[in-house]
C-alpha cells in the first residue's frame, strides 16, 4: 500500500550561527485514506514536522536533515540532494495535500468576502471562470454545512462565528479532493460543543473524498476518537506509535503513561475537604452583571440572577461555554465588575458590590488566580517581589513570609530571583497561587486556572490546588469550560448558560445523570479517551 | 456608517474652530495692528483712526463673533498692505502649492509602492539594506538643506536647471525633487513595515497552503491589507508635506501659498496669515476626513466592534 | 504554531548584540558631541568676533581658522560648535518637555479612560488635524522669534505622538491581570500607577523620544532657515546654512559645513534609535522552495 505522507529520519533546526534542534530522527507516515493523530505537548515539534512536509517552515528554522515524501513524490532527501522547488510544492499545495489551521480568524483574509476566498483556492488548480468558481465555492460552502452559503459568501471572516469560519477552512481545504488533509489543532480555538461539530464534520468530508488525515493536536482524546494509528511526539522525537487503540490500551513507553495520567480521572473526588461549623466562603445572592457596549443602546446582561453558596473547604466548579456568563460572575464576587443588582457575603461577611468602595479588609478575602499566567504577573519583577507585593500593600512584608509562601505552592529561593520570562507555564501559575494565597482569603476565585497549561503541568497544578485546599479550608469557585478538569477537582457543578444557571448538582450526579438537555450536550462533546463517539469509526480505504 | 461620518464631521468642525481661533489669538496678540502698520512717527490719533477704520477699537468678542462669520462668509477682510481680498491672494497661490504637493505626493508614493513590492518579490536583503540606509540619509537632512544640495550640483555645477522662480517645467524639477525623495522615505519605510508584518500572517500561510503563487498572495493578499494603515497615515502626513512645501518655496522663491503666507508673516499682514491658515487648515481637515471615512468603508471589521 | 515557537525559544535570553547601523549612529553622533566639548575649550574659541580682513576664508588656508570664515570674518568652526551645543540643548528640552506632557496625558487617558480619555483623544485628534508645522512657523514668527519661544511652542504642542502611544499602552495594561490583581489585594490607584503602569510605560516613552530626536531637530533648523528662533548673532544650523545659501556659488563651504554636521548629528540619532525599534522583517514570503 502506498504512504500518501512518508517522513524518514526528519531533522529540523533553527537558522543562525548556534543552530539547535526542534525535531530529531522524527519518521512518520499515512498510508491512503487512514487517519493519523499527532500527539504532543506544546512545542514537542509536532507541527513544525508536518509544516516542513508542505515547505511552510516559518522564518528562522529549516530542514536540516532527513527525507520528505508526499504520495510517493520525494519533495526533500537531504542525504541525496533532493530539494523540490516552489513550483513543484505549488502544485501539491491545495491539490495533493490540503491544511487546516487552528485559529480559522486569522487563517482567513480580513478584508475579502468568505466565498471569494474559497473561490480562490478553487481556481488555484482548477481553471475556471470566476463565476463558475464562486458557485463551485458555494457548494463547498454547502457541503460543509454552512446554511444560506450563497447569501453569507459575500460577507467577510469577522462576521462569521469560530464554527463557522473552521467550516469554510475545510472547504477550502476539500476543494480538490486532496489525498492528504493535515489538520493542525483545528478545534483548539473553539468551544466544546462546536469543537464535535468540526471533528465530526472532518469525519465525514472524508468518507466523500477519501482523504488520508494527519491530526495534530495536544488532546489525546481527540486522536483516540479520530484517528486509527497515533504518533506521541515529546522533545522534537516520536515516542512511540501504534494502532491508536492498542497503544491507548497498553502504552510501553514512560511519557505516553504520564500523559494519559494526566489526562482528568473518568471518577469524581472522593475524599471532600469541606469543614462544617465555619462561615461559608462565599454567598453569592440574585448576581446580575450587565455591560455596556459600544453601538448598541441596550446594555447586554451577562449574568441574570445567579445565586451560589460555597462551604469553607468547598470547590464548586462553575461551567459553560464562552459567552455564558461565568466569568463576569467570578468578576462580580470580586468587585471587578460590580454586580448591578444581588448581594454578595465572602466568609460570612457582607461586602460592597464594587470594588473600589470595598475595604482592604474586605477585599483580601477573596482572591483570584488568573487563566492566562502570562498576563498575571508584571513582566518586570522578579517572583519574590510578586508574591511580596499584596503583603507590601497591607505593610506586612517579611522576607520570610514570601519564602513560606513559595515553599508551600513548591517553589524555592532559586526560583524566587526569576522574572516571569524565564519561568514555565506551570511555574508561572504556581506565582499566582502564592500570590493569591499571600492575605490568607476565605475564598480563591480559579479563572481556567489550568487550561493554558499542559495536560502533564495540568495534573500537578490540581494537586497543589487540592493539597492547599485541605490546608487552609479555602472555598474554590472554580471556572472552567473543560467538564473533564472538573469532574476530578470540583465537589459540585453549576452549569450556565446565557447568563442562567441550567443545573446544579454534585459532581458525581451531574456525570451519571444529568437533567438539562445543554448539560447532556456538554458532556458527550467531551473526547474520552475510550474510543470513537457515538459509534463513528473513521473511515479506512484499503 | 452614519453615526460614524457625523463623529468625524462634528471632528473637522471643532478643528477648523481651534485653527480660526488660534489664527485670531495670534492676530490679537501682538498689540493693536494699528500701530504695526504705520510708520513710527505717526500719532495716537492716527493710530486710533486706522483701528476704528478696521474694527479694532469694538470688543474683542464681537470681534472674534464677526471673524466666525467671515469664516462662513468666505470673508476675511482685505490685506494690510495690498488693500485686496486676503481671500482672493490666497487663492490666487493656490495652484502653485497644489501642483508642487501633489507631483511630490505622486511620484513619492508611485515610487515608494514599486519598491516595497521589488524587495518582497525579490526577497532582496542587499536591495532592503540599500533603501534602509538612503533612506535614513535623506531623513537626516531638512528639505531645505538637500534643496541646496540639489541646487548646488544641478543649478551651480552642472548649470542645466533653474534654481528660482516658476517660469517653466525645468523649473518644477528641483523643488519637486526634493519633497518626493521625502515622500518616497517615508512611504517606502511605512509600506515595507507593513508588508513585512502581513508576510507572518497566518491567512497568507493559508493561500500559500492552497497552492497560491507567492507574487498572486502579495498582491491580492498582503498589499490590500498593508496598504490600508499607509492609507490611514497619508491624510496625517499631508500636515508634514504642507510644512515641507512651505519652506521649499522659499527656498526656490517659489510663489505659492508658503512663500505667501511667510512673507505676510514676516510683513504682520494677519487677514492673509488668517485667510492662509484657515484654507490650509480646511484643505486638510477636508481629505482626512475623507480618508478616514475610506478607510472605515474598506475595513468593516471596525465598524462591526 | 507561533505560541509554540515563542515556548522554545523563550528560556534563552536573547544577547544583545549592537547592530551595524547603531555602530555607525554612535560614531556620527559622538564625533557631533565631541565638537562641541572639545572646540569651546579651544584658545581660538571665538564664535562672534568679526574681522571683515579675514572674510569668507576657505577651509584649512588659515591655521587660525581650520574651517574657515564666514562674510563677517567668523570663525566657522567656533560658529558650528555653538551652533550645535545650541541646536542639541534646544531638541533635548523640547524632547524631555514632550515625553513628560505627552506620557502623562496618555497614561491618565489610558488608564482612567471615560470621559477623560474622550476629552483627550479630541484634543489630540484635534492636533493631529492641524497642519502643525505652518501653524508653529505662524506662532514663532507673530511673537517675536527667540530660542525660548521655539522651546516653549514646540515642547507643548508635540506630545501627540507620546500620548497616542502611551494611551494605547496603557489602556491594554490597565486590562492585565497583574494590573487587577494588586486592587482586589487593597492597593490603589496610585500603587497600580507607580508600581505597574509608569514604569512598564518608560521604555515605550524612550523609545519615541529617541526617534523624536531627529524629527525636532530637523523641525527647529527649518524655523531658523526661516529666521525664526535663535535670533542673532548667535548662530544656529537653520540661520548658518541661511547665510551661507548667498554665497552658494562662490564659497559652499559655508552652508554645507553646517549642513554636514547636522547630518551627521541627525543621521547619528536616527541609526541609534532604529536599533531600539528593529522589527523582525521576513515572515513566510521569502523566496525559494523546499531549501
Amino acid at each position: 500500500m502506498s504512504a500518501v505522507l512518508r517522513i524518514e529520519d526528519l531533522r529540523i533546526e533553527t537558522t543562525g550561527d548556534a543552530p539547535r534542534a526542534l525535531v530529531d530522527g522524527v519518521s512518520l507516515h499515512v498510508d491512503r485514506g487512514e487517519a493519523l493523530g499527532v500527539v504532543g505537548e506544546s512545542g514537542s515539534g509536532k507541527s513544525l514536522t508536518v509544516l516542513a512536509a508542505l515547505g511552510l517552515l516559518p522564518v528562522g528554522t529549516r530542514v536540516a536533515g532527513g527525507r520528505i515524501a508526499i504520495d510517493e513524490h520525494v519533495l526533500v532527501d537531504v542525504g541525496a540532494g533532493v530539494w523540490a522547488g516552489e513550483r513543484e510544492l505549488r502544485a501539491l499545495r491545495g491539490r495533493t495535500a490540503a491544511m487546516v489551521f487552528q485559529d480559522p480568524m486569522s487563517s482567513l483574509d480580513p478584508l475579502r468576502a468568505v466565498g471569494a476566498q474559497v473561490a480562490s483556492a478553487v481556481r488555484v488548480h482548477a481553471p475556471m471562470s470566476r463565476r463558475a468558481a464562486r458557485e463551485r465555492a458555494v457548494e463547498l460552502l454547502t457541503s460543509v454545512g454552512v446554511r444560506d452559503a450563497a447569501e453569507r459568501a459575500g460577507t467577510r471572516p469577522h462576521q462569521w462565528s469560530g464554527g463557522m469560519r473552521q467550516r469554510a477552512m475545510i472547504a477550502m481545504a476539500i476543494a480538490h479532493d486532496p489525498l492528504l488533509l493535515i489538520a493542525d489543532e483545528p478545534t483548539t480555538a473553539l468551544d466544546v460543543t462546536v469543537q464535535a461539530q468540526v471533528m465530526d464534520l472532518l469525519a465525514e468530508v472524508r468518507e466523500r473524498t477519501g482523504s488520508a488525515l494527519v491530526l495534530i493536536t495536544h488532546d489525546l482524546g481527540l486522536v483516540a476518537e479520530n484517528s486509527d494509528r497515533l504518533a506521541v511526539m515529546h522533545h522534537g522525537r516520536v515516542v512511540e506509535t501504534g494502532a491508536t487503540r492498542a497503544v491507548l490500551d497498553a502504552p510501553a513507553e514512560d511519557y505516553t503513561k504520564r500523559l494519559m495520567a494526566a489526562m482528568p480521572a473518568e471518577s469524581e473526588r472522593t475524599a471532600p475537604a469541606v469543614r462544617a461549623g465555619e462561615p461559608d466562603a462565599l454567598v453569592a445572592d440574585r448576581i446580575v452583571v450587565e455591560y455596556r457596549v459600544p453601538g448598541r443602546k441596550a446594555p447586554v446582561r451577562a449574568v441574570d440572577g445567579v445565586s451560589l453558596r460555597i462551604a469553607a473547604g468547598e470547590t464548586v466548579a462553575v461551567v459553560g461555554e464562552s459567552g455564558c456568563g461565568k466569568s463576569s460572575l467570578a468578576k462580580a464576587v470580586l468587585g471587578v465588575q460590580p454586580a448591578i443588582e444581588g448581594a454578595v457575603v465572602l466568609g460570612g461577611e457582607p461586602v460592597r458590590k464594587e470594588l473600589a468602595a470595598r475595604t482592604a479588609a474586605e477585599r483580601e478575602r477573596a482572591q483570584i488566580v488568573f487563566q492566562d499566567p502570562y498576563s498575571a504577573l508584571d513582566p518586570r519583577l522578579t517572583v519574590h517581589e510578586l508574591v511580596a507585593e499584596p503583603l507590601r500593600i497591607r505593610r506586612a512584608y517579611t522576607r520570610a513570609a514570601v519564602t513560606k509562601l513559595l515553599e508551600d505552592v513548591g517553589l524555592d529561593e532559586g526560583h524566587a530571583k526569576r522574572l516571569p520570562g524565564q519561568l514555565s507555564g506551570g511555574q508561572r501559575q504556581r506565582v499566582g497561587i502564592a500570590r493569591a494565597l499571600a492575605l490568607r482569603p476565605k475564598l480563591l476565585v480559579l479563572d481556567e486556572p489550568v487550561s493554558a497549561l499542559d495536560v502533564s503541568i495540568q495534573a500537578q497544578v490540581l494537586e497543589l490546588l487540592d493539597g492547599l485546599q485541605r490546608e487552609h479550608g479555602l472555598g474554590y469557585l472554580f471556572i472552567s469550560h473543560d467538564l473533564g478538569v472538573v469532574r476530578s477537582i470540583a465537589d459540585r457543578v453549576v452549569v450556565m448558560q446565557q447568563g442562567r444557571v441550567v443545573e446544579e448538582a454534585p459532581t458525581a450526579q451531574i456525570f451519571r445523570d444529568p437533567q438539562h438537555p445543554f448539560t447532556r450536550q456538554l458532556l458527550d462533546a467531551v473526547p474520552r479517551l475510550d474510543g470513537p463517539r457515538r459509534g463513528r469509526r473513521p473511515l479506512r480505504v484499503s | 456608517m452614519l453615526p460614524f461620518i457625523a463623529r468625524r464631521l462634528a471632528l473637522a468642525v471643532a478643528t477648523v474652530l481651534a485653527v480660526v481661533t488660534i489664527a485670531f489669538v495670534l492676530g490679537r496678540a501682538t498689540g493693536e495692528p494699528g500701530g504695526l502698520l504705520l510708520p513710527d512717527n505717526a500719532t495716537q490719533a492716527e493710530v486710533d483712526a486706522l483701528n476704528a477704520a478696521l474694527g479694532f477699537d469694538r470688543p474683542i468678542v464681537v470681534q472674534y463673533l464677526d471673524t466666525l462669520v467671515g469664516l462662513v462668509t468666505g470673508d476675511f477682510g482685505d490685506s494690510y498692505r495690498l488693500r485686496e481680498s486676503a481671500l482672493g491672494l490666497v487663492l490666487e497661490r493656490v495652484p502653485a502649492t497644489v501642483e508642487l504637493a501633489f507631483w511630490a505626493f505622486a511620484i513619492g508614493l508611485v515610487l515608494a509602492v514599486a519598491a516595497a513590492l521589488a524587495i518582497q518579490l525579490t526577497g532582496s536583503r542587499v536591495l532592503r539594506a540599500v533603501a534602509g540606509w538612503a533612506g535614513a540619509m535623506r531623513q537626516s537632512v531638512p528639505d531645505f538643506f538637500f534643496a541646496l544640495l540639489l541646487v548646488l550640483v544641478f543649478s551651480v555645477l552642472l548649470g542645466a536647471l533653474p534654481s528660482l522662480g516658476r517660469t517653466s517645467y525645468a523649473s518644477l524639477v528641483l523643488p519637486v525633487l526634493t519633497l518626493a525623495t521625502g515622500q518616497f522615505v517615508m512611504y517606502l519605510r511605512l509600506l515595507d513595515a507593513s508588508l513585512s508584518e502581513q508576510a507572518g500572517q497566518d491567512f497568507v500561510r493559508t493561500a500559500i497552503a492552497q497552492g497560491q503563487r507567492r507574487s498572486t498572495v502579495l498582491f491580492t493578499r498582503m498589499l490590500p491589507n498593508a496598504a490600508l494603515p499607509v492609507l490611514g497615515m497619508a491624510g496625517l502626513n499631508l500636515g508634514g508635506l504642507l510644512g515641507g512645501t512651505v519652506v521649499v518655496e522659499v527656498v526656490f522663491a517659489w510663489p505659492g501659498l508658503g512663500k505667501l503666507l511667510t512673507d505676510a508673516v514676516s510683513q504682520r499682514d494677519f487677514p492673509i496669515v488668517q485667510a492662509g491658515l484657515v484654507f490650509v487648515a480646511l484643505a486638510f481637515v477636508i481629505v482626512n476626513t475623507a480618508v478616514d471615512v475610506l478607510v472605515r468603508r474598506i475595513d468593516t471589521r471596525t465598524a462591526a466592534a | 504554531m507561533t505560541a509554540q515557537l515563542a515556548a522554545v525559544a523563550a528560556p534563552t535570553p536573547r544577547r544583545w548584540r549592537p547592530r551595524p547601523g547603531a555602530v555607525v549612529g554612535a560614531v556620527m553622533l559622538g564625533a557631533v558631541l565631541l565638537l562641541t566639548a572639545v572646540v569651546p575649550l579651544l584658545p581660538a574659541f571665538d564664535p562672534m568676533g568679526q574681522d571683515l580682513r579675514a572674510a569668507l576664508l576657505p577651509p584649512f588656508a588659515d591655521p587660525a581658522h581650520p574651517l574657515g570664515t564666514d562674510a563677517l570674518g567668523r570663525d566657522l568652526l567656533s560658529r558650528i560648535a555653538l551652533a550645535s551645543a545650541v541646536t542639541l540643548g534646544m531638541t533635548l528640552l523640547i524632547v524631555i518637555m514632550n515625553a513628560v506632557i505627552g506620557s502623562s496625558i496618555g497614561i491618565l487617558a489610558g488608564y482612567f479612560g471615560g470621559r477623560i480619555e474622550a476629552l483627550i483623544t479630541l484634543l489630540s485628534n484635534v492636533t493631529l488635524a492641524m497642519p502643525v508645522v505652518l501653524l508653529l512657523i505662524a506662532i514663532c514668527a507673530v511673537l517675536r522669534p527667540s530660542a525660548g519661544l521655539t522651546i516653549l511652542v514646540l515642547g507643548c504642542t508635540w506630545w501627540v505622538g507620546y500620548a497616542r502611544v502611551t494611551r494605547n499602552v496603557a489602556a491594554s495594561l490597565r486590562r492585565q491581570d497583574f494590573v487587577v490583581s494588586p486592587l482586589t489585594q487593597g492597593g490603589d490607584t496610585f500603587w497600580v500607577l507607580t508600581r505597574h503602569i509608569v514604569p512598564n510605560i518608560w521604555p515605550h516613552t524612550l523609545i519615541i523620544a529617541a526617534t523624536d530626536i531627529a524629527t525636532i531637530v530637523l523641525i527647529t533648523s527649518s524655523l531658523e532657515y526661516l529666521g525664526l528662533g535663535v535670533q542673532p548673532p548667535v548662530p544656529s544650523w537653520g540661520s548658518m546654512i541661511f547665510d551661507g545659501q548667498r554665497h552658494l556659488g562662490a564659497d559652499p563651504w559655508l552652508a554645507l559645513l553646517p549642513g554636514i554636521v547636522m547630518l551627521l548629528a541627525v543621521g547619528g540619532a536616527q541609526f541609534l534609535s532604529q536599533q531600539f525599534t528593529a522589527e523582525t522583517r521576513g515572515g513566510l514570503l521569502r523566496k525559494g522552495g523546499m531549501r
